[in-house]
């Protein structure tokens, strides 16, 4: 069975939609100033955070007093997706039956910011304090919980934690609900934000140390999938086609090895990925847009293992900061583009004249997880 | 569609160090409850919980390894070496290992390193926190440690979906060995949650039994003196294979794992739709995945946490889904009333459980059971005492946080 991917959303470091996003590949939007972190303990802190938001325009004024900043963004990520794929009329779901459709979202650490606060009231005032109504948030799948209460979807409801690669284990998943017929339609994306907590735990662990131009970045995104059979039955837009998909891991060749860049993993996943769609290459690879440079290497190296050299490899995403769960989604999310916008294709170097007909998509974690997809070039451009 | 079978299983959890003295402590009807250990509980509404007694992490990782990671991860990695030593599993070439998945989920994170650190942080500053913060308390680092651990290559990642977390992880390596994707996987589910944090923050929702001065009998699902759950911590895996591979190296086939089914509430973070319509859906889902018809179920290892309304919701659940067999030999019991709840790892617990009860012909009861909710009237819940029954099909719930809903179906492996 082939699914489509009938509609994204994406909330990024450049601003909310692909406008912003396009614009931000093509370097005619700046990011903008870190405001996130108490800057009397974060000084200089090398954030790229969302500008200007205002969960209230896409959630409206009421009914998400007790969402963070997580849910906020899911939930109107995924409101916007819904409405790319115009499955959204009225403020709710029109896409027909509810319990067939799964919610797959992916995240690497959740809600950091509100375990932190919650533990700060057990730390420093007392346990009875800690708020009843928000302490269910410190749950890794609230987000998600709370983005099936409001679109009032009753199929399968998950969130994967696989690093920098959960969103495509969660494609995956998606897939496999839609092909077993369980679910019609599939959210799959996810989301991650800057926190006091994880700042902290990347700057102990010296990345920013390492990598000079490291930033940490935020956002969310869904993309809407379904058979492609039921899609053009209904005439929907595809934006592409998911062809084939796989994850592997790798283990670090040391215990005690914390962190490791595989293009080993990359390429079995790729190769599995190729395998699965009945193909052998494809006219060009698109990479994560990793924060850091040997992550990238890793990624460029295992797509070189499986294809060669001569195949393109772009990386429009580079400079949106690393997102860690976000970033496979601002990167999926920029290679839609590129199937369709000539300008894109220019500006990250593959050649603005011939559109590409397939894509390998490669993402790689950094505890040895990567993940890859083939995208095939679907009819419509991306909606808006 | 490949079949999938059950050949090891591991476990660690209030009542045992591993599944078979974990499963014989259930037949025996003993309570895993007791007052906190691991934190001054003086404070908290609720101060008993069911933990893991005496666990010591350097059974699974070497003594100056320890700090790298989280209590969490060690619980998932010691039951991950039973199921696959039980399961004399032993893949040998790299295309074998690059074939086997490893899916663990987990409801919170390394909650207990990130309150040590927090609290390092809130007292002397940030410079003091241990560098490996980040990796001893990420979600998806008990599956990577056990991949490690056994050099597992394929897929690898955490599915979190609050209390139904290991249900789901079970649920998709069963699918992704029915698909061809992977041919053997060890999945399940971990929790370490009894700190400060998840119990004070449970204790704020009320969500916890106060019967501090009673821990054994504390949790009592379905009985009318219930007053919530029983917090707990532990880990449960089980050891899944392609069945025709499983039998031509000669596995000992514990079960046979043949449906799965998830939906979601889409009605309250915390509380179960009504009539627990979500968790009916999820069970219908897999009983129609197992193609088998509700009468021929024999067993139904309930979610059963002990609280005032989910417990009956689920009851209403489960006699929509089975019609007439729901108080006509369909036995029912919660074996959260001697374990407590596991949180994101009581659905794998539950799950061995569920395939030693078809393996051994022996049900696990419900105890504390002493005076029955009116809405339990008719049901067979297997009050108090354990007891000698063939299960040839049983199903066992895990329903979260957020409206999550996940069923298994087992079957005895013919």
């Amino acid at each position: 069975m082939t699914i489509a991917i009938v509609g994204l959303s994406a909330i990024h470091p450049f601003g909310v939609g692909l406008e912003s996003l396009r614009e931000g590949i093509l370097g005619r939007a700046s990011l903008a100033e870190p405001a996130l972190l108490p800057s009397d303990q974060f000084p200089n802190a090398r954030t790229n955070e969302v500008p200007d938001w205002d969960p209230n325009r896409y959630l409206g004024a009421k009914g998400h007093r007790h969402f963070d900043r997580l849910t906020r963004f899911l939930a109107s990520a995924a409101q916007l997706a819904l409405q790319s794929a115009s499955l959204r009329e009225d403020g709710a779901y029109s896409g027909g039956d509810p319990s067939k459709v799964a919610l797959l979202s992916a995240t690497a650490y959740g809600s950091l910011d509100e375990i932190a606060e919650q533990n700060r009231i057990a730390e420093l005032e007392d346990p009875r304090y800690i708020n009843p109504t928000r302490f269910p948030n410190t749950v890794i799948n609230a987000a998600a919980g709370y983005v099936s209460i409001r679109e009032g979807f009753t199929g399968p409801n998950a969130t994967l934690v696989n690093g920098r690669t959960g969103l495509l284990s969660a494609l995956g998943l998606a897939r496999g609900f839609i092909e077993s017929g369980e679910v019609h339609r599939a959210l799959v994306g996810g989301g991650e934000v800057v926190s006091d907590a994880l700042y902290l735990g990347l700057e102990l662990s010296g990345a920013f140390e390492v990598e000079p131009e490291f930033r940490l970045s935020e956002g969310a995104g869904f993309f809407i999938l379904e058979a492609a059979s039921e899609a053009e039955a209904r005439d929907a837009k595809i934006l592409a086609r998911l062809r084939g998909e796989r994850t592997a891991f790798e283990p670090p060749e040391e215990d005690a090895q914390l962190y490791h860049p595989s293009a080993k993993a990359v390429s079995r996943a790729l190769r599995g990925a190729l395998a699965d769609a009945g193909l052998e290459s494809v006219d060009a690879v698109v990479l994560s847009g990793q924060g850091f440079d040997v992550y990238r290497e890793a990624e460029r190296k295992g797509a070189v293992e499986i294809l060669g050299g001569s195949v393109p490899i772009v990386d429009p995403s580079a400079g949106f900061g690393e997102a860690f769960a976000a970033s496979p989604i601002f990167a999926l999310s920029s290679a839609t583009l590129l199937f369709h916008d000539a300008e894109v294709r220019e500006a990250v170097g593959l050649g603005g004249d011939a559109p590409p007909n397939t894509l390998a998509f490669v993402a790689l974690g950094h505890e040895g997880h990567a993940g890859a997809l083939i995208l095939e070039r679907g009819p419509h451009a991306w909606c808006g | 569609m490949r079949r999938v079978v059950i050949t090891g299983v591991g476990a660690v959890s209030p009542n045992g160090q591993s599944a078979e003295e974990s499963f014989r402590s259930l037949l025996r009807g003993e309570s895993g409850i007791d007052r906190i250990t691991l934190f001054d509980p003086e404070s908290f509404a609720s101060q008993i919980a069911g933990e893991v007694k005496g666990f010591d992490p350097e059974t699974v990782v070497e003594k100056k390894r320890v700090r790298e990671g989280s209590r969490f991860i060690h619980l998932a990695m010691k039951a991950a070496d039973e199921a696959v030593k039980n399961s004399g599993f032993a893949p040998a070439t790299e295309e074998e290992l690059n074939r086997v998945g490893t899916y663990i989920g987990v409801g919170f994170c390394g909650i207990e390193v990130f309150e040590q650190n927090h609290r390092v942080y809130l007292e002397r500053g940030p410079r003091r926190i241990s560098p490996y913060f980040i990796p001893a308390t990420i979600s998806n680092l008990a599956a990577g440690q056990v991949s490690m651990q056994h050099g597992f290559r394929g897929p690898s990642y955490c599915v979190t979906s609050a209390c139904s977390s290991g249900g789901h992880s079970i649920g998709e390596a069963f699918v992704a060995i029915q698909r061809g994707v992977i041919d053997a996987a060890v999945a399940g589910g971990t929790e370490a949650a009894v700190t400060p944090m998840g119990v004070g923050g449970f204790a704020a929702m009320r969500a916890l039994s106060k019967r501090n001065d009673a821990p054994k009998s504390a949790s009592r699902p379905f009985d009318r003196g219930r007053d919530g759950f029983v917090i707990a911590e532990g880990a449960a895996i089980v050891m899944l294979e392609e069945r025709e591979s499983a039998i031509h190296r000669g596995a000992t086939i514990l079960a046979e794992i043949v449906g799965y089914g998830a939906s979601s509430d889409a009605y309250h973070l915390t509380q179960p739709s009504p009539g627990g319509e979500g968790g009916a859906r999820a069970m219908k889902a897999a009983i129609q995945d197992a193609k088998i018809d509700p009468s021929e179920f024999d067993y139904v290892n309930a979610h059963g946490t002990s609280t005032p309304t989910g417990d009956i919701q689920e009851l209403m659940a489960i006699a929509s889904v089975f019609g007439s067999r729901a108080k006509n030999g369909l036995m029912v019991s919660s074996t959260k009333s001697m374990t407590g709840h596991l949180l994101g790892a009581a659905g794998a617990l539950e799950a061995v459980i569920t395939t030693l009860t078809i393996a051994r012909g022996m049900v696990a009861p419900t105890i504390n059971l002493e005076d029955p909710a009116e809405e339990a009237e008719g049901f067979d819940l297997v009050p108090n005492e354990a007891r000698e029954a063939r299960v040839r099909v049983a199903i066992s719930n895990s329903f979260g946080f957020g409206g999550t809903n996940v069923s298994l179906v087992f079957k005895e492996h013919s």
